[in-house]
């Protein structure tokens, strides 16, 4: 067995950890004395510090158990939250996550000693502990933390959770035992429970080995190693092993493997082992060969005191322990208690499902196919179309279901801003508060992993350029601490997820002198601009109103990057702005990117596929109806007057219809936009894949993509966004 | 159904290429063989507005779409026009990806040993557009060996 092999667990649970401690601390910072966060904190620390150290990491292991140790501290009552202390923290995690991102980039966690952290978390244990405490007694002070934690454990195990004392011996076992003895090592049994909700259960098995390993041989463990390996075992095993270390460090060690629910010990009474033996043989049994250790009390009277005495000093530390542990053990079981109780879930490579995905995909087009050759054989009897319906429901319902394996909440990505936005309230002097809403809205996952970085650049934006300093917005009558906020919900087939600030909004006049200044635009274009235009400005290539330029934004290279990221995602992204009180930024993301439902048209001789996300409604009007207005034409639905556009002219067909026919008008929204698209004739709702046309053909804006028709053939899809 | 797939089997050999021979009106071209993923039968092929004359749309391969352009018009020569010859072989390129090109016939394949190819020395600056690489001499007489990658270029 290999280390590397429990690499994604690792980096997967850290990144977790790592989130978590993030959120945890943010939390602290508002509520300083809370015990449950300070218990969370302390936990998944703790988890780190195990994780780190099984997979040998040794730096990063250094710096968590120092996090640790302030904790343990803060948990003790000796130190006291202060804004300083979770400035150092902070710096600890983004310390965390660099070696984190060396061990997933080159499996290695580079060689950052990060030193002054750690110097400095010695301050902070030092500070707090009184005057002139040094670094070793702070370090003691914290080892007394686990200490009491394992007593504590195994003497609220029970007697019942000493499995240990079930394992057989062979003979070759106790000679080496014995062997240990004289060399005046020490012998313990160990008993390590699993948590329930645990996944990988011979993974965990196999990090307390190692764990265990590192400071003891171990000799035997029930089940098999081989049986433990293939997962062969309940929710426990045991070992007896043989050491020079103290065995509370053993258990110590072997609790930081995450997902242990407890481990137990005890010394192993050779004598008495034997004794037992011995005396079993001599009497030739049938029960020797079962357990014949298991009870000493059943068995002859010398043996019986021998572990009687044995016992007894063992049970003691245990139970005077146990007072101690009745205060602490509470507090440490609730945050787990907290946990989700065993999901039951399955990690899939994202490659596997697209693979299911693009399996999908062929099959609706095989139905399609199927259809369109039923219809076409004229001979479709009722038997076969009732089929056909039920093929329909079923591959809806599986495109459906594989559509929901992809989602994903957008939490993942949006539980990092919190965090970011302290950071820019410190670094920008402003005061700010991000209020978030909608995180459980489920995207597919690759948008899910794209829409980070726009989103990022979104808020900084609005805490950079948005929001006013402290001083300005008192003048103007608004509460000094600035809101950003970002929600997130699902509109008909869209996702729309929105930045808003009460800030400044934007002013166009001067985003017009700047693009003037740029030379993006003339004077005389900028004269021209509506207000709307001038908003678009500030996605073009270079384009930066921020008048010094900071880490923050102003780099310039801000929003064009959104923005191209959003299309690429099909999405778009929409400003709104009021100057003085605050603009948003709503991008909207299509929920679905492979399969969509469409109409399809006929225009000419070609066909057309219109997504049915962005339809209204479907008008049929007479050539009357159709109005100019600054010599384009429109047409009256309800009250509003849209724009009409001939699809034959604008794709270069020549229509097949006579010009005094009725005209079939598909009315199309984007935004609280409206056009109505003229056609020829509709053919029908389908289900279609989408194909990307490639490099060659993406001149051609208003094309979003192709699909393949039942009979083979490909059709072209419309996007509506482009056409409006 | 003239389709020729097993063109790895088909590979160059020690200091030979091999091409494959079309016809494009009179004139023959040689194809490098290794560029050539299928040849397929005229089929319908599906327009897309607003693009490049030379594209002629994008058709469906086995569920793939992929987009169809003309050689001719490329060239600046007149029109293709369909016969029961006429076929699309589908290229595969490192850089452009998978693109079909209509030709008006498919006639053999050549061996051509690297002595028997011509590379055209010919002046950048005259003939920019150029879109061979080099003459071969086989028995038939001359093939002109179309330099692909200025053939698919999106630049006319």
């Amino acid at each position: 067995m290999d280390v590397s092999q429990y690499l994604e667990i690792f980096l997967d649970e850290t990144n977790e950890h790592l989130q978590n401690l993030n959120t945890q601390i943010l939390s602290l910072e508002q509520d300083p004395g809370n015990m449950d966060t300070v218990n969370e904190i302390f936990r998944a620390a703790h988890s780190l510090k195990g994780m780190a150290g099984t997979m040998g990491y040794k730096r990063m292991q250094n710096l968590t158990h120092d996090m640790e140790n302030v904790f343990s501290e803060v948990r003790n009552g000796n130190i006291t939250v202060q804004a300083s202390m979770i400035d150092v923290l902070f710096q600890c995690l983004d310390a965390l996550e660099e070696y984190t991102t060396n061990i997933r980039e080159n499996s290695d966690e580079g060689t950052n000693e990060n030193e002054p952290l750690i110097k400095q978390l010695n301050d902070i244990l030092s500070g707090g502990d009184g005057s002139g405490v040094d670094e070793t007694s702070a370090d003691a002070s914290a080892e007394d933390a686990p200490a009491s934690d394992a007593p504590a454990a195994s003497a609220s195990a029970g007697a019942d959770g000493q499995k240990w004392q079930e394992i057989k011996l062979g003979d070759t076992e106790r000679s080496v035992l014995k062997g240990a003895v004289e060399e005046g090592k020490k012998i313990y049994g160990l008993t390590v429970k699993v948590q329930e909700s645990c996944i990988l259960k011979a993974a965990r098995a196999f990090l307390v080995f190692k764990a265990v390993e590192e400071t003891s041989e171990i000799i035997v463990s029930n089940p098999s190693s081989q049986d433990i390996e293939d997962e062969k075992f309940e929710l426990d095993f045991s070992l007896i092993i043989v050491t020079d270390t103290d065995l509370e460090q053993i258990i110590t060690s072997a609790k930081s493997v995450s997902e242990i629910e407890d481990v137990v010990g005890g010394v192993v009474d050779l004598n008495r082992v034997e004794a037992v033996h011995e005396d079993l043989a001599s009497e030739v049994s049938a029960k020797e060969p079962e357990a014949p250790e298991e009870k000493p009390v059943q068995v002859s009277a010398p043996a019986a005191a021998a572990s009687a005495a044995s016992a007894a000093p063992a049970a003691a530390p245990a139970a005077s322990a146990a007072p101690a542990a009745g205060k602490k053990k509470p507090e440490e079981k609730k945050p787990a208690a907290n946990k989700p109780v065993a999901n039951r879930t399955v990690r899939v490579d994202i490659e596997k499902l697209d693979t299911l995905m693009n399996l999908v995909s062929e099959l609706i087009i095989a139905k399609n196919s199927l259809v369109s050759a039923s219809a076409a054989s004229g001979t479709s009897s009722t038997a076969v179309n009732e089929q056909i319906e039920y093929l329909e429901s079923v591959t809806t319902s599986l495109h459906e279901s594989v559509m929901k394996v992809r989602m994903v909440p957008i939490e993942s990505t949006v539980s990092k801003f919190p965090r970011m936005v302290r950071d820019l309230q410190k670094k920008l002097g402003k005061k700010m508060e991000l209020y978030m809403s909608g995180e459980e809205t489920e995207l597919d996952r690759t948008v899910v992993d794209e829409i980070g970085d726009p989103l990022m650049h979104l808020l900084r934006n609005s805490a950079d350029h948005g929001l006013e300093s402290a001083e300005l917005r008192k003048e103007r009558g608004k509460p000094e601490v600035g809101s950003i906020f970002l929600e997130a919900y699902q509109d008909g087939n869209n996702v729309v997820i929105e930045v808003r600030d009460d800030g400044n909004g934007i002013d166009t006049e001067a985003v017009r002198n700047k693009a003037i200044e740029r030379g993006v635009i003339t004077p005389e274009q900028a004269e021209n601009m509506n207000e709307k235009e001038s908003i678009d400005l500030l996605f073009n290539a270079g384009f930066s109103t921020a008048k010094v330029v900071s880490d923050v934004s102003g780099r310039g290279v801000g929003l064009d990057v959104v923005k191209s990221k959003i299309e690429a995602l099909s999405g778009e992204v929409e400003v709104k702005s009021k100057l003085g009180e605050g603009s948003s930024w709503i991008i909207r993301l299509p929920l679905t990117l492979a399969i969509i439902q469409a109409l399809m048209v006929d225009i000419g001789n070609e066909k057309y596929a219109i997504s049915l996300g962005s339809i209204q409604t479907i008008e049929d009007i007479t050539p009357d109806d159709v109005k100019l207005v600054q010599a384009k034409e429109v047409m009256q639905l309800r009250d509003t007057v849209i724009p009409l556009i001939r699809l034959n002219e604008v794709l270069d067909i020549e229509s097949k219809k006579d010009p005094n026919d009725n005209l079939v008008v598909v009315v199309i929204k984007k935004g609280d936009k409206l056009a109505g698209l003229v056609v020829d004739e509709l053919i029908g709702q389908l289900e279609i894949v989408i194909k990307s046309l490639g490099k060659y053909t993406n001149k051609c804006k208003i094309i979003s993509g192709a699909t393949v028709l039942g009979d083979g053939e490909v059709a072209l899809i419309l996007d509506a966004n482009a056409l409006i | 159904m003239g389709e020729i797939s097993e063109t790895g089997e088909l590979k160059t050999v020690g200091e030979t290429t091999q091409f494959i021979v079309i016809r494009l009106g009179d004139e023959q071209y040689g194809i490098d063989i290794k560029y050539i993923d299928n040849i397929v039968r005229m089929q319908h092929i599906t327009r897309v507005p607003k693009v490049d004359a030379y594209l002629k749309g994008v058709i469906n391969l086995r569920g793939e779409v992929i987009p169809v352009m003309s050689i001719r018009v490329k060239m600046g020569l007149e029109a293709d026009v369909e016969t029961k010859s006429s076929r699309i072989i589908i290229l595969k390129l490192e850089q452009q990806g998978t693109i079909g090109v209509i030709v008006d016939e498919v006639q053999e394949v050549v061996t051509l040993d690297n002595d028997q190819i011509e590379k055209i020395a010919y002046d950048s600056k005259e003939e920019k557009d150029s879109f061979l690489c080099g003459i071969g001499k086989c028995e038939g007489g001359l093939i002109s060996l179309l330099d692909l990658n200025a053939v698919v270029s999106e630049n006319v």
